[in-house]
């Protein structure tokens, strides 16, 4: 596996779900923020962006789970004994696109859940209500018991960049290391292979000039 | 093997992606059974070309909850014990799938986007490590395999099916997350959709100072305006112009994309474009692999050089 496939930085769903939580915090006045990952060492470096940005706590479940309902029961422990009001999660990895690691853990811990949520209204206490976003441009408004489980999509908000203080701040901070308790995964890959790229795609060479030109003539006969 | 395909409904209509998987189910032998779920099964129209069975599961709900669902597909799998569960990769889907194959300890994988049998054995292909590479799964034995599709990939089967239908009942499901109503994401004054010619840009520009060029160069060249996905997210644009499964399908004449790497939910929005130019500085990226004419170059330099040309 070449080492530039792997990426452990935070991505772009978890950080809109670690805004969102230090939103709600910030709205309600009160409450903590504690964020959780399941990975090796390296996989620190996010949580501690997470800090960087508001978060009050951050937990690491000691393990590499390869598939989503493994990782959920990974951090269902953790989940478990926290015993949150609201738990987000992103809606999915950008190097895996499983979208499912949420909706697995809300079963495991027995809460209620949303998928892919554009907005969270709530009060602190009692239902939640909050839009899932379908495909299409259409919005689902639903309304949902809490504690439950949210997966936070992005465009929900902008995340916030973290000054060089509470960067600085952040390495500082303890991180509490669990071990992780997996199961059976439910897959193994037995094969992996770099697909074929852009095979069908006429390539248009020359000078910016050039392409430009080739271009225009292909948009005036193609509309023609 | 035996095959359940979920249907996905919206407002009474099925949605396309459910005849996408009875083609899928249909690769993999069969036999095909659809499980139409809602207030009125009847009237869900699942009974299309390679189907052998609709099951009615009558619910009290009208539209999609995940609670519903996840109850009335952890009833079928224990009743039917199907090998193979197919779902679409949805947003419906996202909402229960995980939950029932944590559950129910399944066989489990999403986005999956082709599947292919092995003797008795299934294997799925999916993408890893930000779609660099492509992996093809196998399951634990001795348990359903529960697959969410990646949509648009499988033609949809044809209409005009003469299934068996049986009826499946289910206790009353009490839901935690009840749907309340429906609303358009975003109005717009424009509808990308109906356009001949779409100039589409991704993350690639970089700045919202940016957009102002490429409006510019949109209206010389006689082309609407189009984003993907992070354009929208940043809120420089609304999810009017988007282009992409959360937003609007597209197949104009031409598709000019600039600084667009082709997440798979924007190639499922536009791939079907008639013709598709492509410009970004990745040679790597995805979008080349639907495109029919590709420019690895800077699109600052191929938008200042196009606008000089009209």
């Amino acid at each position: 596996m070449d080492p530039d496939y792997l990426d452990t930085a935070l991505n772009e769903w978890d950080a809109c779900a670690t805004e969102e939580a230090i939103q709600i915090r910030e709205r309600l006045g009160e409450g903590e923020v504690v964020v959780v990952t399941v990975g090796d060492e390296d996989s620190e470096a996010a949580l501690r962006r997470c800090l960087a940005m508001g978060a009050d706590r951050a937990i690491r479940v000691d393990g590499t789970p390869v598939d989503p309902v493994s990782t959920a029961r990974a951090l269902a422990g953790v989940v478990a004994a926290e015993s949150p009001d609201l738990v987000l999660a992103g809606v999915q990895s950008s190097d895996s696109v499983q979208g499912s690691t949420g909706v697995a853990l809300a079963e495991l811990v027995d809460l209620p859940r949303v998928a892919v949520v554009t907005k969270v209204d709530w009060s602190g206490s009692g239902p939640a209500t909050v839009d899932r976003e379908l495909e299409g441009g259409l919005v689902d408004v639903v309304e949902v018991d809490t504690p439950a489980l949210l997966t936070i999509q992005t465009g929900i908000n902008q995340p916030r960049y973290a000054n060089l203080r509470a960067i600085k701040q952040a390495e500082q901070v303890e991180i509490a290391v669990v071990p992780a308790e997996t199961g059976e995964p439910g897959y193994r890959v037995w094969r992996m292979f770099t697909p074929p790229r852009g095979e069908g795609a006429e390539l248009l060479n020359g000078s910016t000039a050039q392409v430009a030109q080739r271009i225009v003539e292909i948009v005036r006969e193609r509309l023609a | 093997m035996s095959v359940l395909v979920v249907a996905e409904q919206l407002q009474g209509r099925v949605r396309d992606v459910t005849y996408e998987l009875v083609s899928a189910a249909r690769e993999l032998g069969g036999p095909v059974a659809v499980a139409a779920i809602g207030a009125d099964p009847a009237s869900l129209d699942v009974a299309h070309e390679g189907v052998d069975e609709v099951v009615h599961v009558r619910v009290e709900q009208e539209e999609f909850e995940n609670d519903v669902y996840q109850a009335a597909l952890e009833s079928l799998v224990a009743a039917r014990s199907p090998d193979v569960v197919l779902l679409g990769f949805t947003v419906n889907s996202m909402g229960y799938a995980g939950a029932v194959a944590a559950k129910l300890d399944l066989g489990f994988a999403s986005d999956v986007f082709a599947v292919a049998r092995d003797g008795d054995s299934l294997v799925a292909t999916r993408s890893f490590y930000g779609a660099k590479v492509h992996g093809e799964v196998e399951f634990p034995p001795g348990r359903p395999v529960l697959l969410l599709l990646r949509p648009t990939v499988w033609a949809p089967a044809t209409a005009g099916g003469s299934p068996t239908v049986t009826d499946h009942a289910i206790a009353p499901v009490v839901s935690r997350a009840r749907h309340k109503e429906f609303h358009e994401a975003a109005k717009g004054d424009v509808d990308i959709s109906t356009a001949d010619f779409l100039l589409s840009i991704g993350r690639g520009i970089g700045e919202r100072e940016n957009i102002a060029m490429f409006e510019e160069l949109a209206e010389k060249l006689g082309a609407t305006l189009a984003v993907s996905r992070p354009i929208v997210d940043a809120g420089w644009m609304t999810n009017a112009r988007q282009v992409g499964q959360s937003g609007k399908t597209v197949k104009p004449k031409v598709y000019l994309a600039f600084g667009i790497s082709g997440a798979v939910q924007h190639l499922a929005g536009m791939k079907t474009s008639e013709t598709i130019i492509a410009v970004n500085t990745d040679p790597e990226a995805a979008i080349f692999d639907v495109a029919h004419y590709g420019a690895v170059a800077d699109l600052f330099d191929v938008a200042e050089e196009l606008a000089k040309l009209v």
